[in-house]
């Protein structure tokens, strides 16, 4: 106990930013480690007795992982993590996997080589670490930048959530934009169908059966297409070149000066009209 | 054997192949005969075009497709294939061939659905078919109306699951009105309203992940919870009654009776958590004092809590300090934690 409290606040104060109270270990914990603020970049022991840091210092990006053992969550992130590990092969991202010592050290070892997972293998005493960054969730991804600024901190979540973490690390590294990674993070509703789905389908069905020369069928397609949407632009112009085909001149000029009347650079409208005419 | 029985074992092989026969012939995507089997039609069968699709023009004999399924469908149905190209998570059997569920002549079935939805459906996840019917607590919206396809995109998404939006944005699609009301006829919360009023947010709430604690699909709990949890204010200290809670949050801030690391709800190395939670019979529940979707207050703390049968609601009063806080007029008289206090009896 009295070393603890010896260590405990050396540790709190390396890990906490400078401008942290120097009281850190019994600030108020509310808001544990917050975007924004730089992750002093503690060493912390390994598997094989040595230290290691918990963040990278060459790399743009380091990713963290605070985690238990025998936790489904855990597991699932772990595995997720050895993807991403692979999926960022040859890109300068540190990764780096946190464990308290409370739990069972070779436990921890063999869910690493079950899962494939070569990245270091840390631990926390007695949940110091965690204590100090007043880590209440477990599993959580911490992600910085070259200068350990916290750029991301993600508790786990069932849907979505190696999806989030390499959007995040992919940002950081300058790969995608912030909208990029908000739709992401937040994706649109995929909506199937739209208002003028079922003018495309006639449309697409239409140029099947011209290409094919069923030519009537073909422009009683175009044509229902243009009833669902009559600001198709493809649609007047196949009506327009059937027409053509049919050597119904008048009727294929009209359908051409819709088009192009929609879509003046129209280049397809421009030529038929022109064939209408009698041009070259 | 006799010839009778050898007739008899013949014509029992024969009734035993004829569902077969008739499945394979419903599900190899032969167009359907009977009227009223059919629902739908698809254009170009209906036209008699058949080379569009196969060898031959000729409906009695159209020979084999003269294409993949699959290229031949997106020929037309280009915005399928467009998003199927685009986004990230696709529907195995929509990778292997559109036929997987849809017949490309006519169908009983809406969209030329070989089976309606959600049959059709359960009959690959059979498992969440068991799931939605066979459940103590059932989802209607997994059953009824459009079934399945109120949260999931049978083609493509963006988001894991097929799910077409995240779990939040989806559920408040529902959850997000007042005048919900459960199977018993008690109104259901409006979350849109909730956290609109509450600023500080559950984590799985800020990650749109509704899925961390409720089963979409049905389960055994009250309210589609994945784990127990105490239903009442006090409970006895057991780590199973707070399955719920420990799938994320560590069971071992709850039975450290000393700690200065486990938790800053602490007087000195007393370990509050400890001494509100960790009783035999009246150990007060995590609802006593936290809000599990969203709070006024920091740590999800809540205004007050319902207590009693009548649903008078005991205020919790608590004021945060710098190291500590203070609770007051609530289950006790005003009480006061100092985190850097001198290790307390």
């Amino acid at each position: 106990m009295t070393l603890a409290c010896a260590f405990f606040p050396s540790l709190v104060s390396l890990v906490l930013a400078a401008g942290a109270a120097c009281d850190a270990q019994n600030a108020d914990p509310a808001g544990g480690l917050v975007e924004g603020e730089t992750v002093a970049n503690v060493e912390l022991p390994t598997l094989a007795g040595d230290v290691a840091p918990l963040l990278g210092e060459e790399e743009a990006v380091s990713v963290f992982v605070f985690f238990k053992p025998e936790q489904e969550h855990s597991q699932s992130l772990l595995a997720d993590v050895s993807d991403l590990q692979r999926e960022f092969a040859g890109e300068p991202v540190h990764w780096a996997a946190v464990v308290s010592d409370r739990f069972d050290k070779a436990r921890s070892a063999d869910l690493f080589a079950e899962l494939g997972l070569e990245i270091p293998l840390l631990f926390t005493s007695q949940d110091s670490l965690f204590g100090a960054l007043d880590v209440a969730l477990l599993p959580i991804v911490g992600i910085t930048d070259r200068t350990h600024v916290l750029r991301a901190y993600l508790p786990y979540r069932k849907v979505n959530y190696a999806a989030a973490i390499a959007a995040h690390v992919r940002h950081v590294l300058g790969e995608i934009s912030a909208e990029e990674l908000a739709e992401v993070v937040s994706p649109h509703a995929v909506v199937q169908g739209g208002p003028n789905l079922e003018a495309r389908r006639c449309l697409k069905f239409a140029q099947k059966l011209f290409e094919s020369g069923r030519n009537e069928k073909a422009l009683a397609l175009a044509l229902k297409s243009l009833e669902r949407d009559s600001t198709l632009v493809e649609a007047h112009d196949l009506a327009g070149q059937i027409l053509l085909v049919q050597e119904d001149f008048a009727a294929a000029a009209l359908a051409f000066e819709k088009a192009l009347a929609l879509s003046p650079e129209d280049s397809t409208a421009r030529a038929g009209l022109q064939a209408c005419r009698g041009g070259p | 054997m006799t010839s009778r029985s050898v007739i008899l074992s013949l014509l029992a092989s024969f009734l035993a192949l004829v569902p077969s026969v008739l499945w394979a012939a419903a599900g190899s995507g032969a167009p359907l005969t009977q009227p009223e089997q059919i629902g739908w039609v698809h254009a170009p069968f209906e036209m008699g075009d058949c080379s569009l699709c196969h060898e031959h023009a000729d409906a009695a004999d159209p020979g084999a497709l003269a294409a993949p399924v699959n290229d031949l469908c997106f020929g037309c149905h280009d915005q399928i294939a467009d998003m199927m190209a685009s986004l990230p998570e696709l529907h195995g059997a929509a990778e292997d061939e559109c036929t997987v569920c849809h017949n490309a002549h006519n169908a009983r079935g809406n969209k030329l659905l070989i089976q309606e939805v959600p049959e059709l459906c359960i009959e690959c996840h059979d498992d969440v078919g068991t799931e939605a019917t066979e459940s103590a607590v059932q989802h209607d919206t997994v059953i009824e109306g459009r079934a399945c396809l109120n949260c999931h995109n049978p083609h493509a998404s963006s988001v894991e699951a097929l799910l077409t939006q995240l779990p939040f944005d989806q559920c408040v699609d529902c959850h997000g009105s007042a005048g919900l009301l459960d199977d018993a006829g008690r109104e259901m919360t409006d979350f849109r309203a909730l956290l609109g009023a509450k600023p500080v947010l559950h984590g799985p709430v800020a990650s749109k992940d509704c899925s961390a604690c409720h089963h979409p699909h049905g389960g055994e709990n009250f309210r589609l919870l994945t784990h127990e949890y105490p239903a009442r204010f006090y409970a006895t200290y057991e780590e199973r009654n707070y399955a719920l809670c420990f799938d994320c949050h560590e069971a071992e801030r709850f039975v450290q009776e000393r700690t200065t690391t486990l938790t800053g709800f602490r007087d000195g190395d007393k370990n509050l958590h400890f001494v509100h939670v960790n009783k035999d019979r009246r150990g007060r529940t995590c609802r006593a004092c936290h809000d599990v979707h969203a709070a006024p207050q920091e740590h999800l703390i809540r205004d007050g809590v319902p207590y009693g049968s009548r649903g008078w609601m005991l205020e919790i009063n608590f004021v945060p300090a710098a190291n500590g806080g203070t609770c007051s007029r609530t289950c006790h008289p005003a009480l006061s934690y100092d985190r850097t206090g001198a290790a307390t009896p």
